[in-house]
């Protein structure tokens, strides 16, 4: 198991430099560009979420993410901030939005591409819980 | 975004995005596009998507916007030349039926050719 931990501070481009630095990581450990490219949006619609939700779209707010990479087994990332508390939904079975909606999309698509998330509030703390299932290299 | 060919008096524009497009640089971008869709004689408007190198949620509602002002107008708009990173995010949120899709230069051509005609 690999551990490591990424934060910064909440932002339009904070939350992308950041899902950049989490899958510069990845890269290391998964060579599959599909799925690397859906782990990062995956990832970079949680550090969005937590900005535009959690943070209310003010900058400064802090992010964490804690990632425990099992190459070849699975990944699990928790995404955590000490905004106000998610009301979304939380946990997968989404529907996709109607087409012409113009929002809401972002957790839909994390739906997508992860096997399991989870949102967990502990005392002051939003937890989004990731996990993807992953193959073993050939 | 810049307008890379305005074609049939006007009638139709190609707009090239490259990059990213996502929360960070959508509001350039929607700055850039606006005075394309409130432009009385662009009947038509191609974006062109080959070289746009991520996709995120953000990005996909500010497609939907276009499209739907172009067609509150009576307007169309096309996605052209999609990259594979686009498709991937666009296949996602099940949406590579709802946009209207231009797959090649060819297929541009045609439209061109034909707005040409009507003009």
């Amino acid at each position: 198991m690999i551990k490591k931990t990424f934060s910064s501070q909440a932002s339009p481009n904070a939350a992308r430099t950041l899902a950049k630095s989490v899958c510069r990581f990845l890269r290391e450990n998964i060579s599959d560009p599909d799925l690397l490219y859906e782990l990062e949006l995956a990832i970079t619609e949680a550090f969005s979420n937590v900005f535009v939700h959690a943070y209310e779209g003010k900058c400064g707010g802090k992010i964490q993410a804690d990632v425990a990479l099992q190459p070849g087994r699975r990944l699990i990332i928790e995404i955590k901030d000490w905004g106000s508390p998610y009301h979304g939904p939380l946990e997968p079975g989404l529907c996709p939005p109607r087409p012409d909606r113009e929002n809401g999309r972002g957790i839909y698509l994390i739906s997508q591409i992860m096997d399991n998330f989870q949102f967990i509030r502990v005392k002051d703390t939003n937890i989004l819980y990731l996990e993807k299932k992953l193959e073993e290299s050939p | 975004m810049k307008c890379l060919n305005i074609a049939g008096k006007g009638k139709l524009c190609v707009l090239q995005h490259t990059g990213e497009l996502t929360l960070e640089t959508i509001p350039e971008v929607k700055k850039q596009t606006e005075p394309y869709m409130d432009n009385d004689e662009i009947q038509m408007l191609v974006i062109d998507l080959s070289k746009t190198t991520f996709l995120d949620s953000s990005g996909i509602g500010l497609l939907v916007h276009v499209n739907n002002r172009m067609r509150s107008r009576d307007k169309k708009l096309y996605l052209f030349n999609l990259s594979t990173q686009v498709k991937k995010s666009l296949s996602l949120v099940r949406l590579l039926d709802f946009f209207n899709i231009i797959e090649d230069e060819t297929a541009l051509e045609s439209l061109v050719q034909g707005e040409s005609e009507q003009s």
